[in-house]
């Protein structure tokens, strides 16, 4: 069973993408077919055929080599990044139905107190200034917000 | 000619003021570990939507040049390098700065990059008319097979695991079939969604592939505590330097300046082959990495000459040379440019203004080393979670600016999952980023070329110029698969 799980776990990206060919397959079975043979599915089955097939070569060839990646997720970074994105969903929420000052404002506070460790006075200066001259930036530059 | 001299007399406050900002938004960037010029590029387009182009321009070329220089600054100072293009930096660099020499090696590294910049800026003005001029008679078929050829660069470019490039070039084909089909009009995985008949925006995807991605990872890398006490004189005592490595200079500008206009090369590999030729150059190769300045003049001149060769084919053709052309193309397009050889018919102000803030950039580059190299040496001591909270800002600006709905932002959001997915598994994203750019282009150009041709394959291969590019795609392809084969040898 541990072997099982830690052969998904290796070749998780080439399964999914085993996945998704079969689907991109199953998908466009239905699209418009054109008299020249080129129509809306063509590229989409090729990319498909590419993925499944690559996808295979790379399970096979990579049978019993350690996946050597830029980084080892331990438990810490996945829950920092499980925070990071909730306060990037909250935040966005928030510029969504209030305003975007509020949301950045929210989102800076909350990451630098709980992702970067800082004091909640340093977290309130940082974030209060930072985001003035952030949205000083974008009403000088004329960003469409 | 004139052309020029239109583009000169358009540089203006703003032009300036973009320049400058550039220069020091790159300077940041590139001066601290786990931020890289392609991310810096890519969170800051949304900033210059209503700049005019030849504004927008200054100011993104100076970021991505100066980003490229001061990933050097870390890499003499705390033995970390602040961009991957820095990595032989350190051999020489920080050894150089321990003995009490950190001006010596910053200004040599400076200088240095400052002439391979240059020169490929130089290089750029010439070769990307003459390709223009070369390219203008391009049909669909040879458009098909330049993508082709862009796209077999992916093997060489994924040399340490071939399968996973090229995974990941099948990921970066995937993206753009989401959408209305351009050559049919028929909506394609668009699930009912009005937000996906436009397809997946590129830049979204960029930023989050380069940007969230980045930001994830540095949670699973340890802070550096590495702090810069280093004392930063001298900062030009280095000229004598440079004087006795004058062939290595111009060798090593050359060579970036060619391995940069090559599809999927980048400043990296540039910067390793311009140590190599440092260590071949030098007089007592056996004290290289003891603080040599051709081991600093070497890998720095080839990484910058990289900035001018990959402009050569992302504006006469129309291709990016790697991820940050790639956006950099994006950026154009927003300008509501088409780059390509009709970029120089069209808009020759442009083109040009382009070429004068590749120069001006380095300029501006030696201006900032001069006066403020202190204050980002400080800015090392600064912790990379507080810049990464400001970086996550700019991500959802960025994302949201472009069409002014937060579909974009999730794009952005999913896309950081996947890019940290595929770098956690050992997936390079660069040929992603490749074939995420070429993917429509071949497509189109295919679907094109079959209908001109009524589904006949021949004139894929008997047009002169097709022929010459399939021979081109295969030698790559072959030249890539016979070196990995070697290297693999040779590491056995």
């Amino acid at each position: 069973m541990n072997a099982f799980l830690k052969f998904i776990k290796k070749n998780s990206l080439p399964m999914a993408l085993i996945i998704l060919g079969c689907f991109v397959f199953y998908w466009v079975r239905d699209y418009k077919q054109v008299p020249s043979g080129i129509g809306p599915s063509f590229f989409p089955k090729v990319v498909a055929t590419m993925m499944i097939g690559f996808s295979l070569i790379c399970i096979f060839s990579q049978w019993g080599v350690e996946n050597k990646g830029e980084v080892k997720p331990d438990r810490t970074a996945v829950i920092k990044i499980a925070i990071s994105t909730g306060l990037l969903v909250v935040s966005v929420l928030l510029m969504e139905y209030v305003h975007v000052i509020i949301g950045i404002s929210i989102f800076l506070f909350g990451y630098l107190m709980l992702l970067s460790g800082e004091k909640w006075l340093k977290s309130t200066v940082i974030s209060v200034v930072g985001t003035g001259l952030l949205y000083a930036t974008i009403l000088i530059l004329r960003v469409p917000m | 000619m004139s052309s020029f001299i239109i583009a000169l007399s358009e540089i203006n406050g703003i032009y300036i003021w973009a320049l400058l900002l550039g220069t020091v938004a790159g300077y940041v960037i590139g001066a601290l570990p786990g931020f890289s010029a392609t991310m810096g590029v890519a969170i800051f387009v949304p900033f210059t939507y209503n700049m005019s182009a030849n504004a927008a321009f200054a100011f993104l070329i100076a970021l991505y040049c100066s980003a490229v220089f001061a990933g050097s600054i870390p890499a003499i100072l705390i033995r970390t390098p602040g961009t991957p293009a820095a990595l032989c930096t350190v051999n020489d660099g920080y050894p150089m700065a321990k003995r009490g020499e950190a001006g010596r090696a910053l200004g040599l590294a400076c200088l240095a990059s400052i002439f391979g910049g240059i020169v490929s800026a130089i290089i750029l003005i010439f070769a990307a008319e003459f390709i223009a001029d070369f390219a203008i008679s391009f049909g669909h078929y040879e458009y098909f097979w330049l993508g082709v050829l862009g796209l077999s660069m992916v093997i060489g470019m994924s040399s340490d695991n071939m399968i996973k490039g090229l995974i990941s070039m099948v990921i970066g084909l995937a993206i753009p079939l989401v959408g209305m089909d351009s050559m049919n009009g028929f909506p394609r995985f668009t699930f009912g969604s009005i937000e996906l008949l436009s397809g997946l925006q590129q830049l979204p995807v960029m930023i989050g592939l380069f940007a969230i991605s980045e930001v994830f990872i540095g949670f699973s890398s340890k802070e550096s505590e590495k702090l810069s006490n280093q004392k930063i004189t001298n900062l030009f005592s280095s000229l004598k330097d440079l004087a006795r490595n004058k062939i290595l200079l111009v060798k090593t500008a050359l060579i970036g300046t060619y391995l940069g206009a090559l599809p999927g090369v980048g400043a990296t590999t540039a910067a390793i082959i311009g140590y190599d030729q440092a260590r071949k150059g030098s007089k007592e190769p056996e004290k290289m990495g003891t603080g040599q300045p051709e081991g600093i003049i070497g890998p720095e001149c080839a990484n910058n000459a990289v900035t001018g060769g990959a402009l050569i084919p992302l504006l006469a053709l129309g291709i990016p040379g790697d991820p940050v052309t790639a956006i950099l193309l994006g950026a154009l397009m927003i300008q509501g440019l088409q780059p390509g050889p009709l970029l120089f018919v069209q808009s020759p102000v442009v083109v040009k203004s382009i070429y004068i803030s590749v120069i001006l950039s380095y300029v501006a580059i030696l201006l900032f080393s001069i006066f403020s190299i202190k204050l980002i040496a400080r800015l090392l001591n600064i912790k990379t979670t507080i810049l990464s909270a400001f970086v996550m800002v700019f991500c959802i600006i960025g994302s949201y600016a472009l069409r002014n709905t937060y579909f974009d932002v999730w794009v952005a959001l999913a896309f950081g999952f996947i890019g940290y997915w595929m770098r956690k598994d050992g997936y390079s994203l660069g040929p992603m980023t490749l074939a995420l750019v070429l993917g429509t282009m071949i497509e189109q150009k295919l679907s094109g070329a079959l209908k001109l041709s009524g589904g006949s394959l021949l004139p894929f291969i008997n047009r002169p110029i097709s022929a010459v590019l399939v021979s081109l795609s295969l030698l790559v392809i072959g030249f890539s698969i016979y070196k990995i084969i070697k290297d693999k040898k040779k590491r056995v």
